[in-house]
């Protein structure tokens, strides 16, 4: 449903977007993550048909950016970095107006808007000044603004940037069971825990290219290598190491604990609880090291002179 | 009734301006005083001024006042339709409420007319209104009927007033950043509609009213020109990407530079890069060999109107000859004198350019094409005089075409490239900056004057003062 090129954006001889290839397919998530400047929001404009292409083409619903612009727009809900709202008009008024565009019956703008705002705890404020509203609420009036049209590919900017944490989970549930109607989306967000915790897949762009692209688990697996286990243990490891050493190489260890990396858990910690056991030390926990987004995401900004495709 | 399903975009987003107008009490308040108060206020003026002036028995003098400030009452409230358009876009991007509008499925002229519509149709309704009391308060009070052909020519030119400015301000405001920077460049629109109603009042107060249709004649070129301009110009990226209003002149410079000293490759590259480019002119070429013919034939049909006096016009069938012969001596006795003479062609030839630039810059090339006309008008009015005094109108040719072979292709090249560069700013390509746009046209108008013009006309001043003459004298007998 979004499909990228060898897609590139200059500006004079600034490229802003060099040679991205994406591809995220109805009913997934992709987040796009990079530090500022990184050339998320130029991508995202160019898939919106807003910007031209200097070179490579984009796909939006099976729409050519640059040829059909007419019709990506009609099929794509896109939430831009500002909440951009007329304050002196309602609520309703607005996603009225906006729903007016994209060719919506009254009736069917109405119930729509309706069902979003409540879902979004909104429902009180549909016939309030949107000069009245909080900074939170212009942003879920965004959102509502860019789902109205029942749009099958929605890309959001920062969908949960200044909002209280009830309602970034609210902005999350809705984002949620819009991939699961099926829906194309792709989020562009500093905030790593939102995208460990909505993405299906996650895309790091750095300089306008992409530098690294995969699952949460592929990412790790190929950032940070191989699952890190760690153990526990009720005794002291002294003089035992050597006699682990057979089993698994331990990476980091302490008075009564140590790290050894896997790449088949499954084989790999059945062996070590055995040898445990044989040793006569007894267990606390064995569990995997959780190594998070974040580490992940420093890990390849670092190491950004290579590209990681799993 | 249903609009045209294309146009009903275009009234959402116009519908949607003209309500934000309402709530805004910042422009209601003025609107509504200059609809409603100003003209109570010019109706007691009128009657005061023209029971002053009665009882001095001028009444001329005070029925020229009353549609004065008709004219008045109908741009007040027009003139409040500027601010509005001027943060149309700029002021849009400023709130950052665009991005949003501009992805829109709205096609760029269903957003471009929505927006002008919206912006230029309450200031209008103000106007209307303002007019209908001042015209009924004029009724009731001064019983003083203006009349119907009065009334609608001042709603006529309120109405292509407005469609004018707010064509400029729209222009502006989707070239500029911010509210600001869009004031500023206002008075780009102020100070030409400040000196229109001097002319328009001058008109009024001269008691002939007619002569306003001409105004609205030349307003509404004016508003057909800046709408296809803001047509052509609307471009979402431009709209988006512009981030600040900075002059860059090494940049100015470079696109300039660039642009004139451009080349292809191998011999004479240069040249033939000029002469690609006049292929692509042949629009504007065949244009002007139009306006060529068409000025040849109104000035050969004035000579009839302005006819030479009898005196005058025998001197065109006897002692021309000697006339020239006069000339010839003249030079040939003092060749210094001559080449001055050849400089002084020169120089007026390149003055008379140098004005057509400076109008047909300042006239998106409209007034480059109709200085371009005067020569050849000049040329058919003279024929039209050798006909007149019963000789055949090729006459005149052996005074032009010994010269006028080099000289007239030369202001042809000349005119062609100022009305490209005065018109390059109506229609600029998509992607492309207005500033970028017209230097170019500037670099390729330098390229025609440096590459041609200027050899040509150094040329024909050459044959104008040596070879003409001679021509014109052998010619004669």
């Amino acid at each position: 449903m979004i499909k990228t090129q060898d897609l590139g954006k200059s500006f004079g001889s600034f490229a802003a977007v060099a040679g991205v290839n994406l591809s995220v397919s109805g009913g997934e998530l992709l987040a796009l993550l990079g530090p500022n400047g990184a050339g998320k929001t130029t991508t995202v404009r160019v898939l919106a048909s807003l910007l031209r292409p200097t070179t490579g083409s984009a796909w939006v619903a099976g729409w050519n950016v640059v040829e059909h612009p007419t019709q990506v727009r009609r099929q794509l809900g896109l939430l831009t970095e500002q909440p951009g709202v007329y304050l002196r008009m309602t609520a309703i008024d607005y996603l009225e107006f906006f729903g007016q565009l994209h060719g919506m019956e009254d009736s069917a703008i109405r119930a729509r808007a309706l069902g979003l705002m409540a879902q979004l705890d909104m429902a009180g404020a549909a016939g309030r000044r949107i000069g009245e509203y909080s900074k939170g609420m212009r942003q879920k009036l965004a959102i509502i603004r860019a789902m109205l049209h029942n749009p099958p590919v929605l890309m959001l900017d920062e969908p949960t940037a200044a909002m209280d944490p009830l309602s970034a989970r609210l902005v999350r549930d809705t984002i949620r069971q819009s991939r699961d109607d099926r829906r194309t989306i792709l989020i562009c967000t500093h905030n790593l825990a939102e995208a460990e915790a909505l993405a299906d897949r996650i895309a790091i762009i750095r300089r306008g290219r992409i530098i690294a692209e995969g699952t949460l688990a592929e990412l790790k697996h190929h950032l940070l290598g191989d699952p890190l286990m760690e153990v526990r243990l009720l005794q002291s490891l002294d003089g035992h190491r050597p006699d682990l050493g057979g089993v698994v190489s331990i990476e980091a260890s302490g008075d009564r604990w140590f790290r050894y990396r896997t790449t088949d858990p499954e084989a790999t910690n059945p062996l070590v609880l055995r040898r445990l056991t044989a040793l006569g030390l007894n267990l606390v926990t064995l569990s995997e090291v959780q190594q998070s987004l974040e580490e992940v995401y420093l890990r390849a900004v670092d190491n950004s002179g290579q590209e990681i495709q799993p | 009734m249903r609009l045209p399903a294309t146009l009903r975009p275009a009234w959402i987003v116009a519908r949607r301006e003209m309500l934000d107008m309402v709530r805004d009490w910042r422009q209601m308040a003025p609107t509504l005083l200059l609809a409603l108060g100003f003209p109570l206020l010019m109706d007691f003026g009128a009657k005061e001024a023209l029971d002053f002036v009665a009882s001095y028995g001028g009444t001329v003098m005070g029925e020229r006042f009353v549609p004065f400030l008709l004219l008045m009452v109908g741009f007040f409230p027009v003139s409040a339709s500027l601010y509005t358009a001027l943060s149309v876009f700029a002021g849009e991007k400023e709130r950052r409420s665009l991005e949003p509008l501009l992805v829109t499925p709205l096609a760029d002229w269903q957003l471009y007319v929505g927006k002008f519509v919206g912006t230029v149709v309450p200031p209008l309704l103000a106007a209307y209104l303002g007019m209908a009391i001042y015209t009924a308060g004029l009724i009731l009070w001064a019983d003083w009927h203006t009349p119907a052909s009065l009334l609608i020519l001042v709603v006529v030119l309120a109405t292509v007033q407005a469609t004018v400015m707010v064509a400029v301000a729209v222009v502006i405001s989707s070239q500029t950043t911010s509210v600001r920077a869009a004031g500023l460049l206002a008075s780009f629109i102020i100070l030409p509609i400040g000196g229109l109603i001097l002319a328009e009042s001058f008109v009024i107060i001269s008691a002939t009213p007619q002569w306003l249709w001409g105004f609205v004649a030349a307003l509404v070129l004016v508003a057909a020109i800046f709408i296809r301009m803001g047509v052509h110009m609307f471009d979402r990226e431009e709209l988006l990407v512009r981030d600040i209003d900075q002059l860059d002149l090494r940049k100015g410079w470079t696109t300039f530079w660039t642009r004139l000293s451009d080349k292809t490759p191998g011999r004479c590259g240069w040249y033939r890069l000029t002469f690609e480019r006049l292929r692509q002119w042949r629009l504007p070429l065949t244009l002007m060999l139009g306006v060529w013919g068409a000025a040849l034939l109104v000035g050969y049909g004035q000579a009839d109107r302005f006819a030479f006096p009898p005196e005058v016009g025998a001197s065109l069938t006897t002692g021309m000859s000697e006339n020239v012969s006069t000339i010839i001596l003249g030079w040939t006795s003092d060749p210094r004198m001559a080449g001055g003479l050849s400089l002084l062609i020169l120089y007026h030839n390149l003055r008379t350019l140098l004005i057509e630039a400076v109008l047909g810059v300042l006239s998106f090339g409209v007034l480059a094409v109709i200085v371009f006309m005067l020569p050849w008008g000049l040329i058919g009015f003279l024929a039209g005089q050798f006909a007149l005094a019963g000789v055949t109108p090729f006459a005149v040719m052996p005074f032009v075409v010994p010269h006028g072979v080099v000289e007239l292709p030369a202001l042809l090249l000349a005119s062609t490239a100022l009305f490209h560069w005065g018109a390059a700013t109506i229609a600029p390509p998509p992607g492309r900056g207005l500033f970028e746009v017209w230097l170019e046209a500037a670099a390729d108008f330098g390229r025609v004057m440096v590459g041609l013009v200027l050899p040509l006309l150094a040329i024909a001043s050459l044959l104008e003062t040596f070879l003409t003459p001679v021509v014109a004298a052998w010619v004669l007998g």
